[in-house]
């Protein structure tokens, strides 16, 4: 009986790892699905109007940039994949098998099960939105992290001790090229940890599905069944969505007011040479300009336009915005008022579209809240059919002056598709990181020793993830840095200059991390993923490699490096 | 270009090792230069740190020479086309110690492009051959040492190799598995396959190589046919049917007649190699079916080796019966001629036998005591004298020099 468990366990062992090439290809052909689906909509709106689409690259090139980087670097990869396949194949085959072997896959889905059934029993405010968020953010951030760690770890590990073990000395005489053996090792960790990622992800999307049940109101209490209702509807809403955010234009005459006080401090000598204070400057006097211009004074009103939304006669559409006070209140009193642009016949047969309010939204009592995202809903069909929005916050506090975060300012989010292609989006950035620390991965393998390599990709893996803060040191606090001795400037331009250079070449995860939309219940767009894809997989990863290879095919393979 | 029947051909070929600093730390071949032709085993000798290793490591492309070229038919080492006809058995198993034999012979069949019956096909010989039938599903790790070197043989063999290069192959190996090994190369080479073999195990080279290069310090010391540079030509070796002492000891006189009172005379008789007698034990074991949990008698070459050329397959039956003589012949006769019960004696004094007599360092002793006028008669060998058989004497017994 034991041996016959014993012979079919190996039977299927044999066979795990096609059967984790299938579920990789087949949880990649959504992606393909998407992709192909984001050019006909790219054609077709360039069809539509092609001086439209162009003004709209220009402004805005990188969707169609990335889009267009992921499609050539994807089809590059699957070209070398495709005439190499049988070498590349025999490598990524055996690199899985040992893996399995080895249990890795085992302890990380014991891992995995253990952590992510604990955590629908965690504390939480008791409402079932946050409860659904923490499962969903814990379980893929705990996804993640292993899986990252396993991605670094075989692919550093199974270059270093293949070298330091000596058996490349074997693999190494048999008609294979070195480079596809890089490639078939790559292969091998990508295929694994995303099969298994998506395997995972499956999992935790069940765990969502069933804690997202509809309250039981026949058992409830009349009061409780209402609050349950309430709470269950703002989850499908504001969590398990896709919704789009349009952020309101910036009022016209911004860049000409910028323009014309960089000329007052290029004539008072004051302007900074360096760009990159240069640009800060710039943001800088912009903000301040957009703050100054948009500040509602008490009894005052300000104007915000959308455009780009989606007109419906159905649903709720989200508004945040995000403002200052000039008291210390910590609340401005104040309404939103929706305005509608109408078609007024004037004299001598001339049109006119003043704005008119159609609504008002009224304040809570203890007037809006500053200094942090507020949030209300106004009903879709105040949508212009255009796609046009317009709102306006009319000040009705006696003393307080309120002013916008230029950076947030307002924001219309609207529903625009259902939860689980935003989930299975989010899923496929978190494969490029995956992607990527295997490339780097290998890459230290064949540069250094194991420990060293380890801790190299390790460490890029944390600069990674921190590495948003790590930049700010480098950004300069605006003016005040201008007066610097020429010697600090230079020191200061080398030092922005390496270890900024470093930081491009390293992945930003905190950057491309998807997790904080997707449990906003935000849209993680297309754009973001072949972003994600075209700059971690296709040119960061594939450079990686690329050095990786280079070093490796030149390497004494019998040579111990201590 | 070398000629079409060069195989292998080693150009001056010198390697500096150096250190962090650029500093020569290790010389370990200097100008070291040699060739092998299609069909002869071809054996790199020389003491441990001569740079065998370094040789075989740089003919196949895994380190650069610092001077020199290697060409491997007619190619470089680091060439795909030539990787398709070289097979490498290193100096020690180097595996991947998770997988199992059959996956090991799967995944290098695999680096072939090898179809997928073929690899099961030859998967299956080759462990057949190598006697790892009952441990084909335990990972390569568990495997002891001399097991470990079996599936390095047979992964070597995966692709039927022109060349195959040999590193230390009988090291870690049981006396059964060195004589298979032997008896393979010799099965090979008949084949029509060029072998390099690189060894310190002096009896193993002189059994199967054609010509052999000895190393020294990196530097070639001697290159020739095996047979020439073993020929002492200052001494003759008699043999004959068991003679009485009188007659020993007119023969020793006329030997002193001929070569002045002061040549050093050497009487024994020849003992049996301790190397027959253990295959003859073993042969005995498997023939009671005794379970083992390690390796097995392998069998003789895999029938798919020497490829698809009709001569060989033609020739490969008589091979196959060639391969397997020497093993049975040793075995067949001592045991007719001793009755058992003596079996443990005879073990004791063999024993005794093949350790006692002449082991290379009190050779070279003997060696210069011959320039002592002494004559030296062993006479206590020749009381002892039980057995006698028409054994030759080990071969590495000899002097070399």
């Amino acid at each position: 009986m034991r041996s016959r468990i014993a012979n079919l366990w190996r039977w299927v062992l044999q066979r795990v790892p096609e059967a984790l090439l299938l579920v990789f290809v087949l949880s990649l052909a959504p992606l393909v699905a998407l992709a192909v689906l984001e050019v006909y909509g790219q054609g077709m709106r360039f069809l539509a109007s092609p001086a439209g689409y162009y003004e709209a690259t220009r402004h805005d090139p990188w969707p169609a940039l990335a889009t267009a980087a992921a499609f050539l670097g994807t089809g590059v990869a699957a070209f070398i994949l495709w005439r190499n396949w049988l070498h590349v194949w025999a490598v990524a085959r055996k690199m899985i098998l040992e893996a399995l072997h080895r249990k890795i896959v085992l302890v990380l889905l014991i891992f995995f099960v253990v952590l992510t059934a604990s955590l629908p029993f965690l504390k939480t405010e008791g409402s079932i939105k946050s409860r659904v968020q923490l499962v969903m953010s814990y379980s893929l951030v705990l996804a993640m992290v292993l899986l990252s760690l396993v991605a670094i770890f075989l692919s550093v590990a199974s270059i270093c001790s293949e070298i330091e073990h000596k058996q490349v000395h074997v693999t190494d005489t048999k008609p294979l090229r070195r480079w596809q053996f890089l490639l078939g090792k790559w292969f091998g960790v990508v295929v694994l940890c995303s099969a298994v990622l998506f395997v995972m992800a499956g999992a935790s999307y069940g765990l969502v599905v069933a804690l997202a049940r509809p309250p039981d109101e026949a058992r409830m209490d009349p009061r409780d069944a209402a609050k349950a209702r309430q709470d269950y509807a703002s989850l499908m809403e504001e969590v398990l969505v896709a919704r789009r955010t349009v952020r309101s234009l910036v009022p016209p005459g911004i860049e000409e007011a910028v323009q014309e006080r960089v000329k007052e401090l290029e004539a008072q000598g004051k302007y900074p040479w360096e760009p990159g204070i240069r640009s800060r400057v710039r943001k800088g006097l912009a903000d301040a300009e957009l703050a100054a211009r948009t500040a509602v004074p008490p009894g005052g009103m300000q104007v915000w336009k959308f455009e780009g939304l989606r007109p419906g006669r159905e649903g709720q559409c989200f508004v945040r915005f995000k403002a200052y006070g000039s008291t210390f209140e910590g609340s401005v009193a104040g309404r939103w008022i929706v305005l509608q642009q109408q078609r007024v016949e004037a004299s001598r047969g001339e049109s006119q579209y003043p704005l008119v309010p159609v609504a008002v939204v009224v304040p809570p009592p203890t007037g809006w809240q500053t200094e942090v995202r507020r949030e209300f809903t106004i009903p879709t069909r105040f949508v212009q059919p255009e796609g046009t929005l317009f709102l306006a916050f009319e000040n009705l506090d006696q003393r307080a002056t309120l002013t916008f975060d230029p950076e947030v300012r307002v924001e219309v989010m609207q529903k625009e598709q259902a939860f689980l292609p935003n989930y299975y989006r989010a899923v496929v950035v978190l494969l490029c990181h995956i992607a990527l620390l295997a490339a780097l991965g290998l890459m230290a393998g064949s540069l250094f020793s194991f420990p060293v390599a380890a801790f190299t990709v390790v460490f890029i893996f944390i600069v990674g993830l921190v590495g948003v803060w790590f930049a700010s040191f480098l950004e300069p606090h605006a003016l005040e840095e201008m007066n610097y001795t020429l010697t600090q400037q230079v020191l200061r331009m080398v030092w922005r200059g390496f270890v900024g250079g470093l930081l491009a070449l390293m992945p930003h995860f905190g950057k491309y991390n998807p997790l904080g939309d997707l449990t906003d219940g935000k849209m993680v767009t297309w754009a973001s993923v072949a972003y994600a894809w075209a700059v971690m997989v296709c040119i960061k990863g594939g450079l990686a490699l690329l050095v990786g290879m280079f070093v490796y095919a030149r390497r004494e393979l019998a040579r111990v490096i201590v | 270009m070398p000629p079409a029947d060069t195989v292998l051909e080693v150009i001056e070929l010198t390697k500096v090792f150096r250190d962090f600093w650029g500093r020569e730390s290790v010389k370990a071949l200097d100008g070291l230069s040699f060739d092998v032709k299609r069909g002869e085993v071809f054996g790199l000798l020389g003491p441990n740190g001569s740079g065998k290793t370094t040789a075989v490591r740089i003919i196949l492309g895994l380190l650069f020479p610092t001077r020199g070229a290697v060409s491997l038919f007619g190619r470089s080492p680091s060439s795909v086309e030539v990787k398709k006809r070289v097979g490498y058995m290193p100096e020690e198993s180097h595996l991947y110690s998770y997988l199992n034999a059959e996956e090991t012979l799967d995944f290098f069949g695999r680096l072939f492009r090898l179809p997928g019956a073929e690899r099961g096909r030859r998967a299956d010989a080759l462990i057949e051959m190598v006697g790892l039938q009952r441990a084909r599903k335990r990972p390569i790790g568990q495997y002891s040492k001399g097991m470990a070197r079996r599936i390095g043989l047979a992964q070597s063999l995966i692709n039927d190799p022109d060349l195959l290069i040999l590193d230390e192959p009988t090291t870690g190996l049981d006396p059964i598995g060195t004589r298979e090994i032997k008896d393979l190369i010799i099965s090979l080479r008949d084949m029509g396959k060029t072998i390099l073999l690189c060894s310190h195990l002096l009896a193993d080279v002189e059994e199967v190589c054609d010509r052999i290069c000895i190393l020294y310090g990196g530097r070639q010391r001697a290159l020739g046919p095996v047979d020439q540079l073993l020929v002492a030509t200052d001494v003759t070796q008699i043999k004959a049917p068991r003679l009485a002492e009188d007659a020993l000891r007119r023969i020793l006189d006329i030997i002193r007649e001929s070569t002045g009172q002061d040549g050093p005379v050497e009487v024994s008789s020849p003992a049996r190699p301790l190397e027959d007698y253990f295959l003859q034990v073993v042969d005995e074991a498997q023939r009671e079916r005794l379970a083992t949990a390690g390796a097995e008698r392998g069998t003789p070459a895999a029938a798919f080796l020497g490829g698809g050329r009709p001569q060989a397959e033609a020739v490969l039956g008589e091979l196959v019966q060639a391969a397997q003589r020497p093993l049975e012949a040793p075995t067949a006769e001592p045991v007719a001629a001793i009755p058992q019960q003596q079996d443990a004696a005879l073990l004791a004094e063999l024993v005794r036998q093949a350790t006692a007599p002449e082991p290379p360092a009190k050779t070279a002793k003997e060696a210069a005591a011959a320039a002592a006028p002494e004559t030296h008669i062993r006479r206590s060998v020749l009381d002892e004298l039980t057995v006698d058989t028409d054994q030759p004497r080990k071969a590495d017994e000899k002097p070399n020099r």
